[in-house]
């Protein structure tokens, strides 16, 4: 028969419990607050940057939003209690087409995004919003565009031509679905010094388009018109 | 359970202090009021599209047309590389509106047809039907855009100068070959976030649209000196002869006195509330 208690009573267990509680809990509070007030610089991306960007900081792109964060939590409460009507952000900022345009300038852009702003383009910002950057330019994802190109769909059904120069009308190929073959002769921003060719046997090849967009081979379309900053203003 | 409770209960009150009670200033919310009435933004809608089908008939009648027959040339592809040519009438309001698109506020400014040269520009949905009834009555037409939550205007586009139809009519692509002065080619559409916007708004709008014919014009300047045989550019004009053409100051204060006292007067005209007088003796 021992005298000896359990090594562990119900009353210690209740203890190591409650301890273990706080020790979590101020882990976890002192995590939140190093989130809290860490710069951007310090985040951790998602995944490898796009073709381009490799040299940005964090900070370049996800911006803080204006306030402090008392200010910025204020608005978020205030808004969803319905006592303002603009909210904000905690920490970052959404990045936005905004940043995106404070490097590329893009003069010229025959598919600029605010363009799908007109309200004939529905159907297309339904199916695939091209009035945002980062619809076909996803971050983090380590290539240049992480869509295949084929969104022509959305807006040009109808391309019967009167004087078609190509062998195989557009209309055939818009009739026969074959989208990937667009961007084989069209530079969809216009953004480098490319004019389109007249003939099948002058279309850049579909895997020479596919590495590009990949970011694996430079631009088959030439030299770009508008060079991008190297860092945003 | 009642440690717990009244843990919660401190940590609630805690939180309320911080946001609300000991907070800081609010955020701005949104653009501050000045006082004064609103301007419903149709009015203001019809201040930018009279100027625009001003500086659009001075671009197509004094530097388009005239401009031809100096000797310039003018094209769909001018911003290829090794192309001497200017932006056509159209492509002068695209870029005008790619200046706008860039600025702070909002604005959208497009440009469309039933009849357009490239199938990609023609009216479909709301607008499709706004220009039915536009055609049948002549005058502007105005919806909301539910999904993209923007009060939307569109203004008869009228073949206003010789060039318009000539080119149209000659044009492969084009569907219709018989428009003629004064017709109802297409309607530029105007579009806005909000219904009513205050005075200062309103001619901050009205900055950025001028802006923005003034970037276009600027955009062909630049163009042109890359040409082969660029023509002069400072005060005159080619209908004076010559493969001459004004420089964007020159050109933009044309655009002014054409527009006239219109836009002013328009602005005076408004009720804008309460107005505090300056006091000329103090």
């Amino acid at each position: 028969m021992s005298a000896l208690k359990p090594m562990t009573s119900g009353r210690s267990r209740v203890g190591v419990r409650r301890l273990s509680y706080g020790v979590m809990g101020s882990a976890g509070a002192l995590f939140v607050l190093w989130v809290l007030l860490s710069e951007p610089t310090r985040m951790i991306a998602k995944g490898p940057a796009n073709i381009g960007h490799e040299a940005l900081s964090c900070g370049e792109c996800h911006q803080s939003p204006p306030g402090t964060l008392r200010q910025r939590a204020q608005a978020i409460v205030g808004a969803w209690l319905g006592q303002r009507q603009h909210s904000s952000s905690l920490i970052y900022q959404p990045v936005s087409n905004a940043r995106c345009n404070a490097c590329h300038t893009r003069s010229g852009d025959v598919h600029a995004p605010h363009l799908f702003n007109e309200p004939r383009f529905a159907d297309a910002r339904a199916e695939a919003d091209p009035r945002r950057c980062v619809t076909c330019h996803a971050e983090h994802q380590g290539v240049r565009v992480t869509r295949d190109g084929s969104e022509c769909r959305h807006c040009h059904q109808d391309l019967k031509l009167r004087d078609d120069p190509l062998e195989r009308s557009h209309e055939e190929l818009t009739r026969a679905g074959e989208w990937l073959s667009c961007l084989t002769c069209h530079d969809y921003h216009g953004g480098h010094n490319f004019s389109s060719p007249e003939r099948a046997h002058e279309a850049i090849q579909r895997s020479v388009i596919d590495a590009y967009l990949r970011g694996v081979t430079p631009s088959p379309y030439g030299p770009p018109l508008n060079v991008a900053r190297q860092t945003p203003p | 359970m009642s440690r717990w409770y009244t843990l919660t209960t401190l940590s609630l009150i805690t939180l309320a202090i911080y946001l609300f009670v000991s907070a800081p200033p609010p955020l701005p919310d949104g653009e501050a009021k000045r006082g004064g009435r609103l301007i419903s933004i149709d009015v203001v809608f019809n201040v930018l599209a009279k100027e625009n089908d001003v500086v659009r008939a001075l671009y197509t009648k004094e530097i388009v047309g005239a401009g031809k027959g100096v000797g310039l040339a003018f094209s769909e592809s001018w911003r290829d590389e090794g192309v001497d040519a200017g932006p056509l009438p159209a492509l002068f309001l695209r870029e005008a509106a790619s200046s706008v698109s860039r600025r702070p506020l909002s604005l959208g400014l497009f440009l469309g047809s039933d009849k357009p040269i490239a199938s990609a520009n023609l009216f479909k949905g709301a607008q499709g039907r706004a220009f039915e009834q536009m055609r049948e009555t002549g005058h502007a037409q105005r919806f909301y855009a539910e999904d993209t939550k923007l009060h939307t205007a569109m203004y008869p586009d009228i073949a206003s100068a010789q060039p318009c139809v000539s080119c149209h009519n000659a044009h492969p692509e084009s569907p219709k070959s018989d428009w003629a002065l004064g017709e109802l080619m297409g309607a530029t559409t105007w579009t806005y976030p909000k219904a009513e916007v205050p005075i200062s708004e309103a001619l901050a709008l009205i900055r950025t649209v001028r802006m923005g014919f003034g970037d276009a014009y600027q955009a062909y300047l630049d163009k042109v000196k890359g040409f082969k045989d660029a023509p002069k550019v400072g005060e005159r004009w080619p209908s004076e002869g010559e493969p001459a053409l004004p420089s964007r100051a020159v050109f933009l204060e044309r655009f002014e006195r054409e527009v006239g006292i219109g836009t002013l007067r328009t602005l005076l005209s408004l009720d804008l509330g309460e107005v505090a007088l300056v006091d000329e003796e103090g």
